[in-house]
């Protein structure tokens, strides 16, 4: 369902130069699967996932999703996506109804599709409650909610969604993680981006953990373990970390970038 | 494009704004009250003002006793200004003959500043006797059979010769600073005028002459223009200005909120990753600027016709200053200036969604408001101008060409509005063009739609610039490079010492260009980037290029002779500039041709290109399309020349070197041409007029002087045309380096 072949990001920055986000990092999600990007903040996971929603271009290798490249096809491709993150955020001042209608709209849904679509996924997300609530009104659980009405309401085959537990609390992002293993059982193909490990062995199938723009292990969480002769998935992480900065040679640098994960994470 | 998905965000963000109070408040409630309640504050304080007494002293009034009568009843008599009369308190203090004018005018002073009267009315101890005198001294001249006096000044001729001196006054003591007291200045003048015309009229009745050989002339003018037209003069100076604010506010805030502030709220990258293009996202949130743009200017309209017709139209009295000048708004060719805000609404806004895509938040899209505003209001301002009329040249003018045919709108004058309307529109049009090109680019950059908030450091900035310099400039680089000498050029042109010779001048020509053009391209250069070859894009060319770039400047002279004309046409140039033209030629003719061609030939073609061709368009090229930097380079090549007429003429040549300059990968070619234009011209002035068989090429064109004739042009057009289509044919351009080093 999504390919990923030696997928690079570099973007200018003024303040540092060149800098490379992703470093041609490759993996394979296939239907009814949730592949799993873990890595601390800044590990490139974000640039990854806008890459495969078609927001980013990359600047080497190739990704597809369900066969549409997301170069030269990005509009195939968002057809195809439904993408929910921490970044991507509600109208304050549209209802639920209102929100959802929209992006249903611009997928191209007739009015009849729509409404029997509404139906559904304000069904299936408990939603009905606040159906005509504005947004700017809401709680951050029911937020979440609208946002993730919003990217199925064209029921599309696959679902990204960029670390979208921060920020909500136990309950909420318990109840997002039941909707999304929901999701995989209806076939749908989903990458699930987190920095937090136990979200991570709940609800992930399959592992790609990330560090500096590249991804350092890929796995289920029981073939990653085993083959690092780890117990966890956070040992697991620590001891990767410290074998890229090893391999990486730069010492000085070793221990700080073990806190500044430890601090992220 | 998708115009459904055009329409359904169009929708939505309309339905957004709409339901945003705020934005709300900017664009419809403000300007529907904001006129009433300046017009009331204004009729509040116009009626305070006009109705409030003014408290007056008056000094020395005893001593006019036998002049025409002035007071009744310790006030003003009513045979003089009854109106005024009525509104003038006064309190009489008499006069001291011992004391000097000096001393009454310091006391007066204290007097006015102290606030204990608005004005004061001195009347000169001496006044009565010298009126008298003048009365006698007529009598006398009358009883004496000179009839033939035709002259009044004469008879005070008469007397100054016998001893009498013109009394300084009746003086009134105001402060000009102090409305009130400017207001009780003006009601005493008239009074005092009425008296004088009194006075005047015992003077020639004691004379036997007729009063009307005062006034032998009347004066009567005979206003050409409509009554509508006349009612509308005011309002046509402040309806454009006041419109276009209007317009480009109204424009900024909306898109302030749907850019920048759906990029801080987290909503912009919802709608990215939906399935709309960015082509779609753009088209249907300029829609939406648009009409808030729009209907801000239509409500402000609105506004401004209530306030006029039914505020001071119907309350202020008829005849009064205010009534006549604003109480009668234009009628219905008001309207039509709807018509011509629509390209200017669509290029304010293109220009307002460029700004506010570019800005990381809500704060910092609203901090790019006043630059723009800043940048426009001189252009807006023009309407308020009288000198300056709707032409060829101030009709292409962007916004100040629309101010313009606005005024002339308002004031019916269609049969000018008709004839400038189209460069106007076309004008405005193509601006609305780059901008809406601008805001496109903008919503396709990553760099600006993902731009983190983040502090910016300017020492890890500059640091990171210096120590890791790249092959070749960024188009940052360029464009700051191009600001940074424009201001150079405008500081030099104020410091550098003005030429009393030949050897002066260009001295302090070269030296200027040096310093200013071509020095900090070479420093900009060493420090910034790691290539110097590459940055300035010195590259050996074939051949035949080198033979076409040394035959283009002969074939170009004809067609930019012909376009100086041209320009010349749109835009005259103004006396003052063609004697100093003038007083140039005179002192160029002592000059020897070799040192002109190296001051006014060698050193621009260098340095010029360096900076131009070289540093300017090889940073620009690395991030934009060849024929976008060749225009950003011509244009600014263009403004350093500063006249607008030499400014236009670069630009288009400037043009002409960027292409060149893109097709051949060199400036060499661009500098040989350079030169070679430079050192026609220079040859030319020098000795065109020995040169019998280069008469024959031209003719002569009005008060420009000599120019080639058509024939010649159209040869030289032709030949110009093929050297470029072989260039083109033989060169292939590279792109630029990008890569950092």
């Amino acid at each position: 369902m999504i390919v990923v072949e030696k997928l690079e990001k570099t973007y200018p920055d003024l303040q540092r130069g060149a800098v490379c986000a992703v470093g041609g990092i490759s993996f394979v999600a296939s239907a009814g699967q949730v592949f799993g990007l873990l890595g601390p903040n800044g590990a490139g996971k974000t640039t990854v996932l806008r890459m495969l929603s078609t927001m980013l271009k990359p600047t080497g290798g190739t990704a597809t999703v369900a066969g549409y490249d997301v170069e030269t096809q990005a509009e195939d491709v968002r057809r195809q996506i439904g993408f929910v993150s921490a970044n991507t955020a509600n109208y304050d001042r549209m209802s639920a109804f209102e929100m959802v209608e929209f992006f249903g709209q611009l997928h191209g849904l007739s009015k009849d599709e729509l409404t029997e679509r509404s139906e559904v996924v304000f069904a299936q997300l408990q939603m009905n409650d606040f159906r005509d609530t504005t947004c700017g009104k809401m709680s951050t659980g029911m937020k979440q909610k609208v946002s993730i009405a919003r990217a199925i309401i064209h029921d599309p085959p696959v679902l990204i969604f960029d670390e979208a537990t921060v920020g909500l609390d136990v309950l909420v992002g318990r109840s997002l993680q039941n909707t999304v293993l929901q999701f995989k059982d209806q076939g749908k193909c989903i990458i699930y981006s987190t920095h937090h490990m136990h979200e991570a062995e709940r609800v992930c199938d399959h592992l790609a953990i990330m560090y500096n723009g590249d991804i350092l292990a890929e796995g289920s969480q029981r073939e990653l373990c085993e083959q690092h002769g780890q117990h966890s998935l956070e040992e697991l992480f620590f001891a990767l970390i410290d074998q890229h900065d090893d391999q990486e040679g730069s010492d000085g640098l070793v221990a700080e970038g073990v806190i500044a994960a430890e601090q992220q994470l | 494009m998708n115009w459904t998905n055009v329409k359904r965000i169009f929708n939505r963000e309309m339905r957004d704004q709409l339901r945003d109070r705020r934005t709300l408040f900017t664009t419809l409630i403000l300007p529907l009250m904001m006129y009433p309640i300046l017009g009331l504050l204004m009729l509040q304080v116009a009626q305070f003002v006009s109705e409030t007494a003014s408290k007056v002293q008056v000094i020395g009034a005893d001593s006019i006793g036998e002049l025409p009568e002035l007071f009744v009843d310790n006030k003003f008599s009513s045979n003089h200004a009854p109106a005024e009369g009525k509104l003038l308190d006064l309190e009489f203090a008499p006069g001291n003959e011992q004391s000097t004018a000096e001393l009454v005018y310091e006391h007066a002073k204290d007097l006015v500043d102290a606030d204990e009267f608005d004005a004061v009315v001195v009347f000169p101890a001496d006044l009565q006797a010298y009126i008298l005198a003048l009365r006698n001294e007529v009598v006398t001249v009358r009883e004496n059979d000179i009839s033939a006096v035709e002259d009044v000044e004469q008879v005070g001729g008469a007397l100054k010769s016998d001893g009498a001196v013109l009394p300084q006054g009746p003086q009134i003591v105001f402060n000009s600073v102090d409305d009130k007291s400017r207001i009780a200045r003006k009601r005493i003048a008239n009074v005092l005028e009425s008296w004088q015309t009194s006075i005047k009229q015992t003077l020639f009745q004691a004379g036997n002459i007729p009063l009307k050989i005062a006034d032998p002339i009347a004066i009567v003018d005979r206003d050409t223009a409509p009554e509508e037209s006349r009612t509308a003069a005011l309002w046509a100076s402040i309806i454009p200005m006041l419109l276009l604010i209007w317009t480009l506010s109204g424009a900024f805030y909306p898109a302030v909120d749907l850019c920048a502030g759906e990029k801080e709220r987290g909503t912009l990258e919802t709608l990215l990753c939906g399935p709309a293009k960015r082509i779609e996202i753009v088209a249907g949130k300029l829609l939406t600027i648009m009409t808030f743009s729009f209907f801000t200017s239509f409500f402000n309209l609105v506004s401004i016709a209530f306030t006029g017709v039914f505020m001071i139209g119907r309350m202020m009295p008829e005849g009064s200053p205010l009534h006549e000048q604003l109480g009668s708004v234009p009628g219905w060719s008001i309207l039509w200036s709807l018509v011509v805000l629509v390209p200017l609404v669509a290029m304010f806004s293109a220009l307002a969604l460029s700004a506010a895509t570019f800005a990381r938040s809500s704060k910092e899209g609203q901090y790019y408001m006043m630059p723009l505003l800043i940048l426009c209001l001189p252009l807006m301002m023009i309407s308020m101008i009288p000198s300056v009329e709707l032409n060829l040249g101030t009709s292409l003018i962007p916004v100040a060409g629309a101010a313009l045919l606005l005024r002339n709108l308002i004031e019916s004058q269609f049969s000018v509005a008709i004839r400038f309307a189209f460069p106007v529109v076309a004008s405005s049009m193509f601006c609305c063009y780059l901008a809406l090109r601008w805001a496109t680019a903008q919503f396709n950059s990553e760099s600006v739609l993902f731009r983190e908030s983040e502090k910016w450091d300017f020492k890890l900035w500059l640091l990171q610039l210096l120590k890791t310099p790249r092959a070749a400039p960024t188009a940052g680089m360029a464009i700051c490079f191009a600001i940074f000498v424009l201001i150079l050029r405008f500081f030099a042109n104020f410091l550098a010492p003005e030429a009393t010779n030949w050897q002066g001048f260009l001295l302090n020509n070269s030296v200027a260009l040096i310093l200013t053009v071509g020095v900090p391209a070479i420093l900009a250069a060493v420090f910034l980037t790691t290539n110097l070859w590459d940055t300035f894009n010195i590259r050996r060319v074939s051949f035949p290029v080198l033979v076409i770039a040394l035959l283009l400047p002969f074939s170009l002279q004809p067609i930019i002779s012909w376009f100086g004309v041209v320009i010349a046409e749109i835009y005259p140039i103004s006396p003052s500039m063609l004697a100093g033209l003038e007083g140039l030629e005179k002192m160029f003719d002592a000059a020897p041709w070799w040192w002109m061609l190296l001051a006014i030939a060698a050193v621009p073609a260098v340095f010029e290109e360096l900076a131009f061709r070289g540093f300017m368009l090889s940073g620009l090229r690395s991030e934009t399309k060849d024929w976008t930097a060749i225009f950003i380079t011509a244009a600014f090549f263009g403004i350093t020349h500063g006249i607008l007429q030499q400014s236009l003429n670069a630009g288009m040549i400037g043009v002409l070197l960027g292409y060149v300059a893109v097709r051949t990968n060199s400036i060499i070619p661009t500098m040989i041409i350079h030169f070679m234009h430079n050192g026609l011209v220079v040859v030319l002035s020098k000795f065109s007029a020995s040169q019998e068989w280069l008469q024959t090429l031209q003719v002569e064109y009005a008060e420009i002087g000599t120019i080639y004739s058509p024939l010649v042009t159209v040869v030289a057009t032709v030949v110009t045309l093929a050297l470029l289509f072989t260039l083109h044919r033989l060169t292939v351009a590279q792109p630029s380096l990008t890569d950092t080093a």
